[in-house]
C-alpha cells in the first residue's frame, strides 16, 4: 500500500519533491494575490483581474516567441536559460501594469460602476489574449519553434520562491510602514477624507494599481514560463479569480497571504492525488470534473469561512470604499 | 506669543487688509441656486462668523473656498492674489485649513498616518515612525497630548477635533475654518475651543467660523456675515449688533414662527407602559458590551431623554430599540392595544410596521438614500408601502410632508442629494413622525438643524406625544435638547444608567452624573 501511495504522491522522490512541485504554483498565485491586494486596498474593486491574468499569460507567450526570435537574429549563439524568459517576464509585467493604470483612471475619473468597468476589461482581456496568442501558437507549431522557458530545477524554483517572499515582505512594509501605504489605505477607506487631507486620489490609485497590475503581470507570466511552459486557448483563465479569492481570504494582508496561497497551491497541485488516494484507501471514486472544480470551490468556501468568524471578519474587513464610485463634484451634505 | 493688548492696537490696521476675498460667486446644483452673487471679505487677524439657517449656502461657500466644489462664476482672492482653488491641496497651499463637523480623518489609520498625508516635508516613501516621532515633539510644543500611534477610531470625538486642529497648526495655517465644528462638543470642550480660537487670533491667525448657532457667533466672533437663501444679507461688527438683529437677518419673516412655537402642556396620558426594556445587554461594533443591563419603561405620551457624553452606549441602545442591533441579553416589550408583544431581536421591519419611528444618528448615511427622490425615500418605509407601491398616495403624502415641514426642494421627485443638510433632516423627521403611531426612537433628532427648524421638530415630537400619546426615547448629545423635551431624563455612563431625573432637574446635577 505504501509503495502505491509513494508512487501516486510524486514522480519525484520524497518530501522535497512534493514541495518543489508545488512551489511554482504558490509563487504565481501569491504574487497575483499580492497584486490584487494592493489594488483593492486603494478602493478599486478588481473585477478585471481574471482578464488581466489571462492576457498576461498570452502576452508572456507572445513576448517569449518574439524576444527569442529577435535575439536569435541579433546573436548567433544566444545565451540559453534566463535572458529570454526574463525579458518576456519584465515586458509583460510592464504592459499589464499599464492596463492597471487604465483601470484606475476609468474607475476613479468617471462615475461608472467598478463592476461594469472591471467586467468589461475582463472580457476584453479574454478576447485580446486569444487574438494575440493564437496566431503565434500556430506559428510555433508549424515552424517547430522551441520555447525558452525557465527550467523547473531547484535553483530556479527556489530563487523565485525567495523573490516572491521578499516582494511580499516589501509590500507589507510599503503598505503598513510608509506614507505611500497610508495614502493607499486612506483612498480605499475614505477617498473624500483623503482628498481633504491633501491626497490626490487619482494619482495614488494609479500608483497602487500600476504596482498591483505589474505583480499580476509578473505572476501570470511566471505561470507560463515556470509551470505550463506552453500556451493554449484559455490558458490562465480562472487563475485570476483564484488569486482574487486568496487575497480576499487573507484580508488583503501580504503576510497572511503566504498561508492562504500555500493552501490553494496544495489544492491545485494535489487535488488529483486526493482522487487517487480516495480510490486506493477507501475505494471511493470521485469525478475528475469535481476534482477540477475543487480549487474554485475553495475560492468561494474559504473567504466565506474567514468572513464568518467575527474576529477575523473585523481584521480582514474590506476597505470601506471598495467598489464605490468616488465622484468629488457631486453635491453631498 | 503676542499679548491681547498688542493685538488690539493693531486691530484696526489689520482689518484693512483682506486675507480672503470672495467676489460675485455663483453656484448652482440641480434645481437649487446654492449661492447667488456672493461677495465677502475676511480680514487678517479676525474671527469672522458666517451665520445662516439650513440651506443658506454656508457649507457650499466653505466647500468652494476649500476646493471641494468649483464655483460656476465668480472670483476668489487670497491675500490680494486671484486664485483658482480646485482641491483642498490648493486651499492648504494658500493657507486655509478646514476643521469640519465630521472630522475628515481616516478611521482605520493611526494619527501619525493621517497627519503624514498632509505634511509635505515627508515624502511618500517616508517611514511613518519618523512622522510619529516628529508629532510627539510638536505635540509637546503645542501642549497637546494624543498618542500618534493610536488608530483614529479609538479616539473620542473631541480628540479627533484636536487632531484636525493640530493638523492646521502643523500646516502653518493662516486661516482656520471651522465648519459647524462645535455642534457636537460638550460645553466644557466648546469653551476650550473658543479659547483656542482667541489665542490663534492673538498670534496673528484668522478664524472663519461657519455656524448656525447665534450665541456661539456672538461669543467669539469679531464680525458676522449672514447668508440667507444663497445671498449675503449683510456683514456686521459683533460688538455693534444684537442677537435679535442677527436673528432677523437670518430668518427674516420666518422669525415670527419661532416666537409662536411653544411646547404645549406636557403629557397627561394615563395608562401602562408602552415600551419596556429589561436588563438589556448590547455589544458595540467592536464586540464589547456597550449597553450593560439597562432597564426602563416609557408610558404612553411620555418622552424619555437619554443623556450622556457621546460614546457611552446611547447609540447602541437606540439601535437595539429600532431592531438594528442584536440584543445579547434582556428583553424589549411593546404594549399594543392592551397586549404585550416581545420584540427583542425581531428585526427592524416588524418593529417599524408596528408603528415605531426611528431617526438614526447619521441621517445622511443611515436615514435617507441620497440618490433616490423624496417620494422614493417615503415609499421605501415598510409602514408606508407593502408589496406594491401606490405612487399616487406616496406622491400626495410626500407633497403634504414638504408643505407641512416647509422642506425647500424643487419638487417631491427631486433626488435627496440636491437638498441641503437641514432639509434632508426634515424629510427624515417628517417621514418618521408620520409612521410613529406608537413610539419614536431617535438619536440627535435635530442635529444640524438651524434654530427655527430644530425648535419646530422638537415641538412636533412633543405635540405628537401630548396629543396622540406617542411615547419617545430620545438620545441626544445636546443636553439642552434633552432638558427641553423630556418628561424623564436618564443619564448613561459606560453603558449603564447612572442617574434618573424628572423634568426640571438642575443642569449641573445632570452634567455631574454624565462625567463622573
Amino acid at each position: 500500500m505504501e509503495d502505491i501511495l509513494n508512487m501516486i504522491i510524486s514522480p519525484l522522490t520524497g518530501a522535497f519533491g512534493v514541495i518543489l512541485a508545488m512551489i511554482p504554483i504558490f509563487v504565481y498565485l501569491y504574487l497575483a494575490s499580492l497584486g490584487n491586494s494592493v489594488v483593492e486596498k486603494s478602493g478599486i474593486l478588481n473585477l478585471a483581474i481574471d482578464g488581466a491574468y489571462t492576457l498576461g499569460v498570452a502576452v508572456a507567450y507572445v513576448m517569449l516567441v518574439f524576444v527569442g526570435e529577435s535575439i536569435r537574429k541579433l546573436v548567433v549563439d544566444p545565451p540559453q536559460g534566463l535572458l529570454i524568459p526574463t525579458l518576456a517576464l519584465l515586458i509583460t509585467s510592464l504592459l499589464i501594469g499599464l492596463l492597471g493604470v487604465l483601470v484606475a483612471f476609468l474607475t476613479t475619473k468617471l462615475p461608472i460602476s467598478h463592476g461594469a468597468i472591471g467586467l468589461s476589461i475582463q472580457f476584453v482581456g479574454y478576447g485580446l489574449a486569444s487574438f494575440l496568442a493564437y496566431p503565434v501558437s500556430l506559428k510555433v507549431r508549424t515552424e517547430m519553434i522551441s520555447l525558452d522557458t525557465y527550467r523547473t530545477v531547484p535553483e530556479v524554483v527556489l530563487t523565485f520562491l525567495t523573490l516572491s517572499i521578499v516582494i511580499g515582505v516589501l509590500m507589507h512594509l510599503l503598505i503598513f510602514r510608509t506614507k505611500l501605504g497610508a495614502a493607499i489605505r486612506a483612498v480605499g477607506e475614505n477617498p473624500a477624507g483623503a482628498s481633504a487631507l491633501g491626497i490626490n486620489v487619482l494619482k495614488i490609485r494609479i500608483v497602487a494599481t500600476f504596482l498591483g497590475y505589474v505583480l499580476i503581470g509578473f505572476a501570470s507570466s511566471l505561470s507560463l514560463l515556470l509551470h505550463w511552459k506552453n500556451w493554449q486557448e484559455d490558458s490562465g483563465m480562472g487563475y485570476g479569480w483564484i488569486s482574487f479569492a486568496i487575497s480576499l481570504s487573507s484580508g488583503r494582508h501580504p503576510i497572511v497571504g503566504i498561508i492562504t496561497s500555500m493552501i490553494f497551491a496544495i489544492l491545485i497541485r494535489y487535488a488529483y492525488v486526493l482522487q487517487d488516494i480516495l480510490i486506493v484507501l477507501w475505494g471511493i471514486s470521485i469525478s475528475p470534473f469535481i476534482v477540477y472544480a475543487l480549487p474554485f470551490t475553495a475560492a468561494v468556501f474559504i473567504p466565506v469561512v474567514v468572513t464568518a468568524i467575527p474576529p477575523l471578519r473585523r481584521r480582514f474587513a474590506p476597505p470601506k470604499y471598495l467598489g464605490k464610485i468616488f465622484f468629488s463634484e457631486e453635491r453631498s451634505v | 506669543m503676542k499679548t491681547q493688548s498688542l493685538f488690539s492696537s493693531k486691530e484696526e490696521l489689520s482689518f484693512l487688509r483682506p486675507i480672503i476675498s470672495v467676489r460675485n460667486l455663483w453656484k448652482r446644483f440641480p434645481g437649487v441656486e446654492a449661492l447667488k452673487n456672493v461677495s465677502l471679505d475676511i480680514f487678517s487677524g479676525e474671527i469672522h462668523a458666517i451665520l445662516g439657517e439650513n440651506g443658506a449656502g454656508k457649507s457650499t461657500l466653505l466647500k468652494i473656498l476649500y476646493g471641494i466644489y468649483v464655483p460656476d462664476k465668480g472670483d476668489l482672492f487670497f491675500e490680494d492674489r486671484k486664485v483658482v482653488i480646485t482641491s483642498p491641496r490648493d486651499a492648504v497651499k494658500n493657507g486655509l485649513v478646514l476643521v469640519s463637523q465630521v472630522p475628515q480623518l481616516i478611521d482605520s489609520l493611526t494619527v501619525a498616518e493621517n497627519l503624514s498625508l498632509s505634511l509635505r516635508q515627508f515624502g511618500y516613501m517616508s517611514n511613518v515612525k519618523k512622522v510619529s516621532k516628529f508629532l510627539s515633539e510638536k505635540e509637546k510644543e503645542y501642549g497637546v497630548r494624543i498618542d500618534p500611534d493610536v488608530e483614529v477610531w479609538k479616539l473620542s470625538y473631541t480628540q479627533k477635533q484636536l487632531v484636525e486642529i493640530l493638523r492646521a497648526l502643523l500646516l502653518d495655517a493662516k486661516v482656520i475654518a471651522f465648519d459647524e465644528a462645535t455642534t457636537l462638543l460638550p460645553q466644557t470642550e466648546k469653551e476650550k475651543l473658543y479659547e483656542f480660537m482667541k489665542t490663534f487670533k492673538d498670534k496673528g491667525g484668522t478664524v472663519l467660523l461657519v455656524t448656525h448657532k447665534i450665541p456661539e457667533a456672538m461669543e467669539v466672533s469679531d464680525r458676522v456675515t449672514v447668508l440667507r437663501k444663497g445671498e449675503v444679507i449683510g456683514t456686521v461688527k459683533t460688538s455693534e449688533t444684537t442677537i435679535d438683529q442677527i436673528r432677523y437677518m437670518m430668518f427674516g419673516e420666518r422669525l415670527t414662527q419661532l416666537n409662536s412655537y411653544g411646547y404645549g402642556k406636557l403629557s397627561s396620558w394615563e395608562g401602562s407602559e408602552t415600551l419596556t426594556v429589561r436588563n438589556l445587554w448590547v455589544k458595540s461594533d467592536y464586540g464589547v458590551y456597550a449597553v450593560r443591563g439597562v432597564s426602563f419603561s416609557v408610558r404612553k405620551g411620555e418622552i424619555l431623554g437619554v443623556a450622556g457624553v457621546a460614546g457611552n452606549g446611547q447609540l447602541e441602545l437606540i439601535q437595539a430599540l429600532a431592531g438594528l442591533r442584536r440584543v445579547e441579553r434582556g428583553i424589549i416589550k411593546l404594549r399594543i392595544n392592551g397586549s404585550e408583544i416581545n420584540v427583542t431581536n425581531k428585526g427592524s421591519t416588524l418593529i417599524r410596521r408596528l408603528g415605531i419611528g426611528y431617526i438614526p444618528d447619521e441621517p445622511v448615511k443611515k436615514g435617507v438614500s441620497l440618490d433616490n427622490t423624496i417620494e422614493e425615500n417615503v415609499a421605501v418605509h415598510p409602514k408606508l408601502s407593502k408589496f406594491l407601491i401606490s405612487w399616487r398616495n406616496v406622491k400626495s403624502l410626500a407633497s403634504n410632508l414638504v408643505r407641512e415641514f416647509s422642506i425647500v426642494t424643487p419638487s417631491t421627485s427631486a433626488k435627496a442629494k440636491v437638498l441641503s443638510g437641514g432639509n434632508l433632516m426634515k424629510v427624515l423627521v417628517a417621514r418618521e413622525l408620520t409612521v410613529s403611531k406608537l413610539a419614536l426612537v431617535a438619536y440627535n433628532p435635530t442635529r444640524g438643524l438651524d434654530e427655527v427648524s430644530a425648535h419646530y421638530v422638537r415641538r412636533l415630537i412633543v405635540n405628537k406625544a401630548v396629543n396622540e400619546g406617542m411615547c419617545a426615547v430620545i438620545a441626544s448629545e445636546d443636553l439642552d435638547e434633552i432638558m427641553e423635551m423630556s418628561d424623564v431624563i436618564v443619564v448613561m455612563n459606560s453603558g449603564s444608567i447612572v442617574g434618573v431625573f424628572k423634568s426640571g432637574a438642575s443642569r449641573e446635577e445632570i452634567e455631574r452624573v454624565m462625567v463622573s
